[in-house]
């Protein structure tokens, strides 16, 4: 009976630690999904997966997202507009695994995931994000010409690195050598033939490195525009009783 | 299969090097210079977002988007640009300006249509098709020994030659890199040889650039 070295159900792990890495590394993938909410709930947890978020809609209308340290610089004010759909929501409250919504919503939106991708979200809470891939899916998975070339080096660097019988230390290097080459290749070449994109948040031209690539905000500038209320919770007027609106 | 035996000894199968010589066509065709093609595609009523991966089989990328019916080039933006234009520009219908690519595999339009009616033609960048016996590589006079260099790292690496693969991949990495260079210059050249007579190199990618 042949000895055997790595398992199948060891290689498979490298090769799905592989779709992982190179996706995060150069393919984000996109996806959309919806959240079932609670009323005065704040708090989601967002699908396992889940990197970069794109965007937050609440019916149909971008939510801002926002930073504790904006809330704190006044922005608290805002939130406890009782009745008030969310305006905002923030990411790493609690942990990054999850959002916050800012008010908390005060209806029920059902999760339906039938037509996502149209233009049927005027009910629902749709997330919009940057996702890990799932070597097991159908549709979420890298495409064929880069994988093909890559997802083996990366399987056989950590492989032969592994301690025990096949630990090949100099094939181990070769493999993680050309894994990396192949990577900054095939960056070039996307970069080169779609442009940057929509591999790093749909707005920069420029390359990046793997370390500005790290979750950001992005901030629908002069999307939305919110009424200043005094302390008692009611708007606030001008001289001319027209309620003052503020941007943002 | 000839020039990798040694004293009619056979290291490698037929198949072992013509799946080898698949991989590299594929991997220089991706990185020096995809073929465009052109796609029509029928809108669907209101979608926003398209999976040219599965709609178009040999999908790479997006090139660029033409609407038939407004005889005009579809702008491409970011999602950051279409949040400052319209917070609420998914739900937004009309007939489509824009365009955003998601992902390697979705494009979404602004604003989407809400009928089937109008159609765009999509050109793209295509993954090669496989080669047959008889196959003339277009690319082969830009670098004749790109191919047999990449072949040959990939079957010293199935041979655990780790040092030669190694030697032999940077000298198909540096051919790719020249095979590049040619490919960009020579499509620079037809461009602009009429416009820009005085400025273009004789390799066509020096000083080839009006701008």
């Amino acid at each position: 009976m042949p000895l055997e070295i790595f398992t199948d159900a060891y290689l498979t792990q490298l090769a799905e630690d592989a779709e992982l890495d190179i996706s995060r590394r150069l393919l984000p993938f996109f996806e959309r999904f919806s959240i079932t909410t609670v009323v005065d709930q704040a708090i989601y947890t967002l699908p396992a997966g889940v990197k970069d978020i794109i965007r937050v809609t609440w019916k149909g209308d971008a939510l801002c997202p926002i930073t504790i340290d904006e809330i704190v610089q006044g922005a608290d004010q805002l939130l406890e507009k009782e009745g008030s759909p969310p305006i905002y929501y923030m990411r790493g409250f609690d942990n990054l695994a999850s959002i916050r919504l800012l008010p908390a919503p005060q209806e029920v939106l059902t999760a339906d995931d039938t037509s996502i991708y149209q233009d049927d979200i005027t009910t629902l809470l749709v997330v919009t994000a940057k996702m890990d891939p799932t070597i097991s899916a159908t549709d979420f998975v890298l495409p064929d010409y880069l994988a093909r070339r890559t997802v083996k080096h990366y399987v056989l660097w950590h492989a032969f690195l592994r301690e025990g019988l096949g630990q090949n230390i100099d094939a181990s290097r070769y493999h993680e050598s050309r894994y990396n080459q192949m990577l900054e290749m095939y960056r070039d070449s996307e970069v080169n033939h779609a442009g940057a994109m929509y591999l790093l948040g749909g707005h920069q031209r420029k390359k990046k490195s793997y370390i500005d690539r790290l979750p950001e905000l992005i901030v629908p500038l002069g999307a939305r525009t919110i009424p200043l209320l005094a302390e008692s919770g009611t708007p606030l007027t001008g001289e001319d009783g027209v309620e003052i609106l503020l941007e943002i | 299969m000839a020039t990798l035996n040694d004293a009619a000894a056979t290291f490698f199968t037929t198949t072992a090097v013509n799946d080898s010589i698949q991989d590299i066509y594929h991997d220089i065709v991706v990185h020096v210079r995809p073929f465009i093609k052109q796609f029509v595609m029928d809108y669907e009523a209101n979608t926003v977002y398209y999976h040219l991966y599965n709609i178009i089989s040999d999908f790479k990328n997006v090139d660029k988007i033409w609407s038939v019916e407004s005889k005009s080039w579809l702008d491409r933006v970011g999602f950051q640009q279409l949040e400052m234009m319209d917070s609420k520009w998914e739900t937004r219908a009309g007939r489509p300006t824009c365009y955003v690519i998601a992902d390697s595999k979705y494009v979404g339009f602004y604003p989407h249509p809400k009928t089937t009616v109008d159609s765009v033609e999509i050109y793209y960048n295509s993954i090669p098709a496989d080669l047959a016996d008889g196959t003339v590589m277009d690319f082969a006079d830009l670098d004749p020994q790109v191919i047999e260099w990449g072949v040959l790292a990939d079957l010293f690496e199935q041979a655990e030659e780790y040092a030669k693969a190694q030697t032999y991949y940077v000298q198909y990495r540096d051919a790719l890199q020249r095979a590049k260079v040619l490919s960009n210059g020579r499509q620079r050249t037809d461009q602009f040889m009429f416009l820009w007579p005085h400025r273009i190199g004789s390799n066509g990618s020096s000083n080839g650039r009006p701008y």
